[in-house]
């Protein structure tokens, strides 16, 4: 469902967060549907503080000057969100990847005192 | 130079044996941990300092320079720790430049912030503080993910 943005009214946190992800599940599917357990946290950051930085700039608590250097720092935050997942996305491969090969590991050692997993397979040694 | 040998060789090495190489992602550093949480730490400070009206004025700028110094100090030498990290496939380079470009990220967010302190003063309640906050935390969880 496509947004008039030009008659869009938000009038609080919660109401910010439904649009962004409502957007953010239109424009790229595939990576809201693979991100949705880590985003929603920094969206909703991101929903919070623009709603702060709005209210201040309408009661004039701050600058226009002020109000745009804090809305580039958001573009920045948000822009390395996504750097992020894709980030967490490698380091979940590294995880399964270590899973599978911690089991590997362990049952070839347990059968033949061969390690040939050491970063992953780290026996204690027998006390005397 | 060494550099470049280097990586070759543990390429090699994780060939020979199963698992536990940086195929995706780089090991978990706890050097590497204790400097990013430093750097953290001293973010969080910064950022409730400026929440709890601290830094409105900006008069306030020049006496927490050496704050400012102190971050981006502890922010660099993180990033050159994670940028030399070994790596044994072309998937774990992308997730230590990744990694690099979320410390950095975290930099570029104190620099802002300091800018913002040194040319307006910082308003609490303006989230003012937030986008720092949300770069280097993601830097933290960086760092820490295959703890």
């Amino acid at each position: 469902m496509s947004i008039d943005f030009s008659t869009l009214q938000v009038d609080d946190v919660d109401s910010l967060v439904s649009v962004l992800e409502q957007q953010l599940g239109d424009t790229a599917t595939d990576w809201w549907n693979a991100n949705k357990t880590v985003v929603p946290g920094y969206l909703r950051s991101l929903a919070e503080a623009t709603i702060q930085t709005r209210t201040a700039l309408a009661n004039h608590q701050i600058t226009p000057e002020a109000a745009d250097m804090i809305l580039h720092n958001q573009e920045l935050a948000f822009n390395q969100t996504i750097q992020f997942t894709k980030f967490m996305s490698l380091a979940l491969g590294q995880t399964l990847l270590n899973t599978v090969f911690q089991v590997v590991g362990w049952v070839i050692y347990n059968k033949t005192g061969v390690n040939i997993a050491p970063n992953l397979v780290q026996p204690t040694t027998p006390t005397a | 130079m060494l550099e470049t040998m280097g990586r070759p060789l543990i390429g090699l090495v994780c060939a020979l044996s199963l698992g536990g190489c940086a195929v995706f992602a780089p090991p978990y550093d706890p050097t590497l941990d204790g400097k990013i949480t430093t750097a953290y730490e001293g973010v969080a400070k910064l950022a409730a300092e400026a929440e709890m009206g601290l830094y409105v004025d900006k008069a306030t700028y020049p006496g927490k320079i050496e704050t400012y110094a102190d971050i981006q100090a502890a922010l660099a030498v993180a990033a050159v720790r994670a940028a030399t990290q070994p790596y044994a496939a072309k998937p774990a380079q992308k997730a230590i430049d990744a990694e690099v470009s979320l410390i950095k990220g975290c930099s570029a967010q104190v620099q802002g912030l300091a800018q913002l302190h040194q040319l307006q003063g910082i308003v609490p309640n303006t989230g003012a503080t937030t986008a720092m906050m949300v770069s280097c935390d993601q830097a933290a969880k960086a760092v820490t993910a295959m703890k």
